[in-house]
């Protein structure tokens, strides 16, 4: 039970990430079938479509982080004389830290916008809804981070998906 | 100045590169009287831009092409068309890149999709393995020069200029520096005596494997005819591709079904999770180094050396160049756009014309250790180390050189065709 939750929730950013990526593209697919076959232009699409994709870069940044997969430079670590490990607590220590207040950022924007509502132009959506991803998806991220050092400690594992990881990934 | 150190401290560390740009705009804001909202205010407006869209969906057009097996065909028919020439699979790779770079916005992703099948093959026509390796992460750098392109989308939306008109202006240099790679294979294969497929051209074969691979050989005209014939944005032609890519797939090949496109978004949300994250702190990172004067303070600095457009786009260009050995090509974009585009403007050099420049040494960026992402996945899939690729990719990366050079001093090649 607790195994299928944990693999349920290493999960979680990918079947979210997927599913707005799909659903922006159909939502933009039928726009373009409204425009150019129906000779309707939705006023609704573009609007939902935009929001859809906030949503999927960063719970994607989330799952990037789950996957160590974030673009940093790692050039300089190799010539500092600290080992890497030590070095990559403290840039991931750094990471954390923004995050938390991102976080705090996020949800002063959302109480802020839900005080005083925000509509988005086209579909009246409050906009302290679609705002919520910016807290939610840097709060994920924190505890990523601090599942990927754990793993690193206790297990070893790499901190860094090592860039053939990724390339295999990209080649399968 | 404080800002400057805190951003070299972090990049220096190896924190995240989206971090690395937070950092040091958020401790000014701290510092400063604006609400700490903001930051998440400018986190949102950051990757709230609608061009933008256009990148995943081009890197999921790419994974879904290659599942469908639209990738195949087009190499089966660039090998009827060249396989018997000195290099020819070799030269089928360039052609097959070029013709993937078409639909693809990524370097790397170019070079999974065409590789991950011809470095393999010319193995088995005994080619060396690190030579094959080398065209491969070479002919995948024609994937951002060649429209679509995902670094163009990121600097038109940072720059403010017509990423379609981007898209026009790479056409003739993508064509010129696939030329140029093509012609550095044929020398090195002659030279070195690799033959061609023994086979004989033979008619017959050609145009059958033309007709089998009709649909996915439209793939390249569907997506940029529909954006250079001015009837999609695009965002919109980055639909139409993964809806071309589907039909094409599930309809007419049948070869993927529901699980094959779940692992093609899955791809897609891999790839880009990285990547895209950067323009949210991007935006707010430039407007504390507008404030901080940076990019006047940098602009003085170079323009005390020389205020003449060429030689400021050399200098330019060797400092990207170095920048790009050890700096991902896209965060490179993102974090030099706003630092020089006014200088850029100041000397009167066309941002589109620049953009394209820019391109080019983000190609060089991909081939130049420590960090080339071309030459990662090569290496992933020929199994070689990435010292032994790097080698071997020397002449190329010399040639892309020489495109650039050309590039810098015939500002016509990249403008000729957007000037009607």
């Amino acid at each position: 039970m607790i195994a299928r939750l944990l693999s349920l929730s290493s999960r979680l950013e990918l079947v979210l990430a997927n599913t707005s990526l799909a659903a922006l593209v159909l939502v933009l697919a039928a726009q373009i079938f409204f425009r150019y076959v129906l000779q309707i232009g939705l006023s609704w699409s573009e609007e939902i479509s935009r929001f859809l994709f906030v949503w999927f870069v960063y719970i994607s940044a989330s799952l990037a982080a789950h996957r160590g997969s974030h673009i940093r430079v790692t050039l300089f670590a190799r010539f500092l004389p600290v080992p890497d490990r030590y070095l990559f607590l403290l840039a991931d220590a750094i990471w954390v830290v923004f995050n938390g207040f991102v976080v705090v950022a996020g949800l002063m924007l959302v109480q802020r916008t839900l005080t005083y509502p925000v509509y988005s132009t086209s579909l009246f959506i409050p906009l302290a809804y679609i705002y919520l991803v910016i807290p939610l998806a840097h709060a994920l991220m924190i505890l990523r981070i601090l599942e990927r050092q754990w793993r690193a400690w206790k297990h070893g594992e790499p901190l860094i998906a090592a860039e053939t990881v990724v390339a295999e990934e990209a080649a399968r | 100045m404080i800002f400057a150190l805190i951003f070299l401290v972090c990049l220096v560390l190896g924190v995240p590169i989206f971090v690395t740009l937070g950092v040091p705009s958020l401790v000014e804001l701290v510092s400063s009287p604006i609400p700490l909202a903001s930051l998440a205010h400018s986190l949102f407006d950051g990757v709230d831009k609608f061009p933008l869209l256009a990148i995943p969906n081009f890197v999921l057009a790419g994974a879904i092409m290659s599942r469908a097996g639209i990738t195949r065909d087009i190499i089966d028919v660039m090998r009827a068309i060249v396989g018997q020439a000195y290099g020819g699979l070799a030269i089928v790779t360039i052609l097959s890149c070029m013709f993937f770079a078409a639909i693809s916005g990524s370097g790397p992703g170019t070079v999974a999709a065409i590789g991950s099948l011809l470095i393999p093959a010319m193995k088995e026509d005994g080619y060396p393995k690190d030579f094959g390796a080398a065209v491969a992460s070479s002919g995948g750098t024609l994937g951002i020069l060649l429209p679509p392109s995902n670094p163009m989308i990121v600097y038109g939306v940072l720059a403010s200029v017509s990423i379609g008109d981007l898209f026009l202006a790479g056409l003739l240099p993508g064509i010129l520096m696939g030329s140029l790679l093509i012609g550095t294979t044929y020398l090195l294969s002659r030279r070195n005596g690799y033959k061609g497929t023994p086979r004989p051209f033979e008619r017959a074969a050609f145009i059958r494997s033309i007709y089998n691979a009709k649909f996915s050989l439209a793939t390249p005209f569907v997506v940029l005819g529909g954006i250079y014939a001015g009837i999609f944005t695009p965002v919109e032609a980055s639909i139409v591709a993964v809806v071309y890519a589907l039909l094409v797939g599930i309809v007419i090949k049948r070869t993927i079904g529901l699980r094959r496109i779940w692992d093609s978004l899955g791809e897609a949300s891999t790839i880009c999770g990285g990547l895209i994250v950067i323009m949210g702190t991007a935006i707010f990172f430039g407007e504390f180094l507008a404030l901080n004067m940076i990019p006047q303070r940098i602009a003085a600095s170079l323009q005390a050396i020389t205020t003449d457009p060429v030689m400021m786009l050399l200098i330019i260009s060797a400092i990207l160049i170095v920048l790009g050995t050890f700096m991902e090509t896209l965060s490179t974009v993102i974090i030099l756009t706003p630092i020089l585009l006014p200088l850029v403007r100041q000397l009167g050099i066309d941002p589109i014309h620049f953009g394209i420049i820019l391109v080019v040494t983000s190609e060089i960026g991909f081939l130049t250790p420590p960090l080339g992402v071309n030459l990662f996945v090569a290496c992933g899939i020929s199994g070689l180390t990435v010292e032994e690729v790097s080698r071997r990719v020397l002449p190329f990366i010399a040639t892309i050189i020489l495109g650039l050079l050309i590039l810098i001093f015939y500002p016509q090649i990249s403008l000729f065709l957007i000037s009607f």
